[in-house]
């Protein structure tokens, strides 16, 4: 059987199936190669709602050469992942553009399940997992449909049915089946880049990042430590006039690994971050990590190994800052300036230096003198450029956000031969009182100074005088900068959050989120012999791949048995199944009765050669006549009667033998 | 899902038979078969394969990216392809297939072989096709309480006799992953009769058209009035001719009788041109004969058929026919 029944449905769900993946992929595609995969699957749904055929072999093959141009112009060879996937799509749309024969669409069909798949290289939300289930169940009906003439309704029932049959299995195959190591290394998906950047300059940007998208969320071990939460993740070390830069020198000292620690003022915490392109991950003060797939630095900073693309969950053990020292060439490199522009603000310095007797006592000078000059913190500051931005921005303006504060303080610091570092990451975030976790999202973005005064190094953050509400709790929670911070978010619940009821959903739908990741994305192998431990204890570990052995057997076999069950007989009406009862019990004792008669005949017949049992079988006659042609109700008591005859007449028979 | 077809070299084909007869035994020589977990036979099909091969790279993904969703749609994706198997033996199972009769047939038209498909439970997907020949595979799309009629056209398109090979009964529910399968061979020969020539030959021609007296038998009939006969008491009042009677005052029945016309006889070495075109002018005037209802009598070169008419006599004659030449097979 090869000619197909369903064609124009067929064509239809599978368009319509990969018009829901490009969808997916508008963030990670370049858009000209997005806009062309969504004309090509308009144009399929076009043709076959128009009913009209499809394009030649020769037509659609020159096309597919201009489109493979296209994609390999917007590009590119550098990401690995993306371009093996937008071969993926590329050439399922036209292969679905150009299917014909049955053969044709299993090929298609077959590879949009591995099409699928890929999404979840880019995205794990709950939202993807739902809309991917869906469509991996029209794929299924589609599969189904090749085959049959049923409708896409029933077709998608059936694919329903048997992945919801399927579901448990894969659970316990997920959860029991150890995990195994990656085989081998593979590049992974680049992620859009959003949030911070390896370089500070907060000139050039008149807004700060306006997305509510989730960066991580941290769960403490125990009591939380106090606050102000200051998330460190990149450390600026070299200033080029007008941008806080990482310095080479910098980058190679990244990778040295850090020492263990040794600290008893530790905060413990786990943090679940989201994928993200960039390889910083996030921990407050001087951090640690022993989990796998995470490297710690000397700077107490700590980086992913692999896994970009991924949902991240890692320990980490963090102790204050102030417990490193710096030697003298330490010292002078981070205290360190190539260049001589902003003149004012280094005029300033050397006047703060010279009120003050040592670093801390210029630090509180210069704290004070950003807490007396009116300046005020905004979300949306006038642009400055030029030569002199940290001038404009100290003398003239005096409205900025952290970036300018921090890329002022650092140079001024500097300025005055004090070792400063600017440092960006995340401040605060928003704890979930449910689950006692923290939530920080993107425009929990932050970025202050950090300053070494001898005794270790301190945070100077000017933010803390000028907006002091900013350090406790997340953006979206300051009650001053709360209009500000609506109005520059994009539109989304958070920025709906003044209404208790959705404040309240959005906060149940985080809640969930977070479950999510740490439950389901987050379930590594830790997390796996937890798990074994707890329900088997550790002496029973060899038992669980039999017992995954065993439920698989025993599952496949309750199926079978379901499957080949004896069908229930169709329902008879009432007093039949009591009828045929008899006929067997005259069968068996050798009764004869005419074959084609009416049951009163037949049941006369076997009264007539069973005198034992006459009475009964009589009385049972009479009833069958009630029930049966004079319509009396076939009531409980009727049919109580009718099995009471039975067993007399049964057990008549066996007195009599 | 065969994308690029090739031509399988003749040897695979006939180790593959010779594997099947020795592997079946005579468990399908049978007229009717009703399949149940001896005679079913279950493997992935193609398209279950590659399903697998997804299921498997997704696997491989999953893994080297640590990613639970991917590494869950895999596992999904196994256990389908087992629960496919399980599915398509249930739906197979229960299944009765019965051949009926055959249909022969003149070449170049191919016979067919008519069958009754029945089942216990619904079965769905079902195909009946013979070996080789899937072009004109018979396919039924569900099987519910009733039995269903088909009739399965076999590849023999020359004149001839065939022994019926084992037909596939196949099905690919559920989604086309599995290939159930079983077979039945009924012991039965099929006859594919020469084509038809019209022929204008005089000598038969003239002993078919033929309908006059002359040296022909005469029956006992009703057609034409043959004497008159002395009427005996149990024949009735009814035949006396009252006519003879009033004039003779003898009681006298008429006698009538039909004209029977000359059994006919059809001779391979009468007609003209090479063997298959005498044996298609044979078919022609044994059809012919047939249809008019006379007596005829067939002589091919090594076989004799003697006189008669009916249907079983023409069938006879027309298998004689079809076997000329290779009364080995």
């Amino acid at each position: 059987m090869n000619e197909i029944k369903n064609h124009r449905v067929i064509n239809f769900a599978l368009s319509f199936i990969y018009l829901g993946l490009v969808s997916f992929f508008t963030e990670h595609l370049p858009l000209p190669f997005i806009a062309m995969l969504s004309v090509l699957c308009g144009w399929n749904i076009y043709l076959t709602v128009k009913q009209k055929q499809k394009p030649n072999a020769w037509f659609a093959n020159g096309l597919a050469a201009i489109a493979l141009i296209i994609m390999l112009s917007s590009i590119g060879f550098k990401d690995t992942v993306v371009l093996f996937v937008a071969m993926l799509l590329l050439s399922c749309v036209f292969k679905l553009l150009q299917a014909k024969s049955k053969q044709h669409y299993q090929l298609i069909i077959t590879l949009t399940f591995f099409s699928l798949s890929a999404v979840y290289l880019f995205s794990q939300t709950i939202f993807t997992t739902l809309v991917i289930s869906t469509f991996y169940i029209l794929n299924f009906a589609v599969l189904g449909l090749l085959e049959s003439s049923h409708s896409l309704k029933l077709s998608s029932k059936q694919s329903a049915k048997i992945m919801l049959l399927a579901f448990p299995l894969a659970v316990i195959l997920l959860l029991f089946l150890p995990k195994l190591p990656a085989f081998w290394q593979l590049p992974g998906p680049k992620m859009a880049q959003t949030g911070l950047s390896e370089q500070v300059d907060p000139f050039d940007i008149a807004k700060l990042s306006n997305s509510d998208e989730l960066v991580f969320r941290a769960k403490f071990n125990g009591t939380p430590p106090p606050t102000p939460y200051y998330w460190r993740a990149i450390v600026h070390d070299e200033f080029d006039g007008a941008a806080w830069k990482t310095s080479s020198f910098l980058k190679q000292a990244l990778i040295l690994p850090a020492k263990k620690s040794t600290s008893e003022n530790e905060a413990q915490y786990t943090v679940i971050a989201e994928p993200a392109i960039s390889d910083w991950l996030y921990g407050l003060g001087f951090s640690s990590s022993e989990s796998p797939n995470v490297i710690a630095n000397t700077l107490g900073l700590l980086r992913k190994q692999q896994y970009k693309s991924k949902v991240l969950q890692y320990a980490v053990n963090s102790e204050p800052l102030s417990s490193t020292s710096l030697n003298k060439s330490q010292q002078r490199f981070y205290s360190q300036l190539t260049v001589s522009n902003n003149q004012k603000s280094q005029q300033l310095a050397q006047q703060l230096k010279n009120n003050s007797a040592n670093a801390d006592e210029f630090f509180n000078q210069l704290l004070s003198y950003f807490s007396k000059n009116e300046f005020s913190y905004t979300l949306t500051p006038t642009p400055m450029r030029g030569e002199n931005t940290l001038d404009q921005f100290m003398f003239t303006n005096k409205r900025g956000f952290c970036g300018h504060y921090a890329s002022a303080a650092a140079f001024i610091f500097r300025s005055a031969g004090i070792p400063a570092r600017v440092v960006s990451g995340y401040l605060g975030g928003e704890l979930n009182k449910n689950s006692d976790y923290m939530t920080i999202r993107q425009y929990d973005a932050h970025a202050w100074v950090e300053v070494y005064t001898g005794a270790g190094w301190k945070i100077f953050d000017a933010t803390a005088v000028v907006a002091p509400e900013r350090l406790n709790g997340s953006l979206s929670q300051s009650t001053t900068l709360n209009d500000e911070f609506k109005n520059n978010i994009n539109f989304g619940l958070v920025s709906l959050s003044n209404y208790a009821a959705i404040n309240w959903l959005r906060l149940e739908l985080e809640n969930l989120d977070y479950q999510w990741s740490s439950w389901v994305l987050g379930f590594d192998k830790d997390k796996q012999q937890d798990l074994f431990a707890t329900l088997f204890g550790n002496k029973f570990i060899w038992l669980v791949p039999l017992g995954v052995i065993i439920i698989l057997i025993l599952s496949f076999t309750t199926y079978f048995i379901y499957l080949n069950r004896p069908k229930a007989a169709t329902k008879q009406p009432p007093l039949v199944n009591e009828y045929y009862e008899i006929i067997r019990w005259a069968n068996k004792h050798a009764i004869s009765y005419p074959e084609n008669a009416t049951p009163t005949q037949t049941l006369e017949h076997i009264s007539n050669q069973a005198p034992h049992a006459e009475q009964q079988l009589t009385a049972f006659c009479e009833l069958f006549k009630q029930v049966r042609y004079a319509r009396h109700p076939f009531t409980k008591e009727r049919k109580n009667q009718a099995k009471d005859l039975i067993k007399l007449i049964k057990s008549t028979k066996q007195r009599n033998l | 899902m065969r994308i690029y077809k090739f031509k399988r070299p003749t040897f695979i084909l006939d180790i593959k038979s010779a594997i099947l007869k020795a592997l079946l035994k005579n468990k399908h020589k049978k007229n009717s078969i009703t399949l149940k977990h001896n005679t079913i036979y279950v493997l992935p099909s193609t398209l279950g394969v590659y399903f697998s091969v997804v299921a498997s790279l997704n696997f491989v993904m999953g893994i080297n990216y640590q990613n639970n969703l991917i590494l869950f749609m895999a596992y999904l994706m196994f256990v389908i392809i087992i629960f496919a198997l399980l599915l398509g033996y249930s739906n197979a199972r229960g299944l009765t297939v019965s051949f009926k009769y055959a249909i022969e047939s003149f070449s170049p038209q191919a016979p067919q072989l008519v069958w009754q498909i029945e089942a216990a439970d619904p079965c769905q997907s079902i195909t009946l096709s013979y070996p080789n020949d899937l072009k004109n595979a018979c396919y039924i799309t569900r099987v519910k309480n009733e039995a269903i009629k088909c009739q399965l056209s076999l590849p023999y398109t020359k004149r001839g006799c065939y022994q019926i090979k084992p037909i596939k009964i196949a099905s690919n529910y559920p989604f086309g992953l599995v290939n159930v399968w079983s077979y039945i061979q009924p012991n039965k020969v099929v006859y594919v009769y020469p084509s038809i020539i019209k022929t204008t030959n005089q000598k038969h021609q003239n002993l078919v058209a033929n309908n006059t007296d002359e040296g022909t038998e005469k029956h006992k009939g009703d057609d034409e009035f043959e004497s008159l006969i002395t009427h005996l008491p149990e024949m009735g009042l009814q035949r006396i001719s009252w006519k003879h009677y009033a004039k003779t005052q003898q009681l006298l029945v008429k006698q009538f009788s039909d004209f029977k016309s000359a059994d006919a006889q059809f001779d391979f070495n009468l007609v003209t041109g090479d063997s298959e075109q005498r044996l298609g002018q044979l078919c022609f005037l044994v059809c012919q004969a047939f249809e008019s209802d006379i007596n005829y009598s067939l002589k091919l070169p090594n076989k004799l058929i003697a006189s008669n008419s009916g249907k079983l006599h023409h069938q006879r004659c027309l298998q004689a026919l079809s076997q000329v030449g290779n009364d080995n097979e």
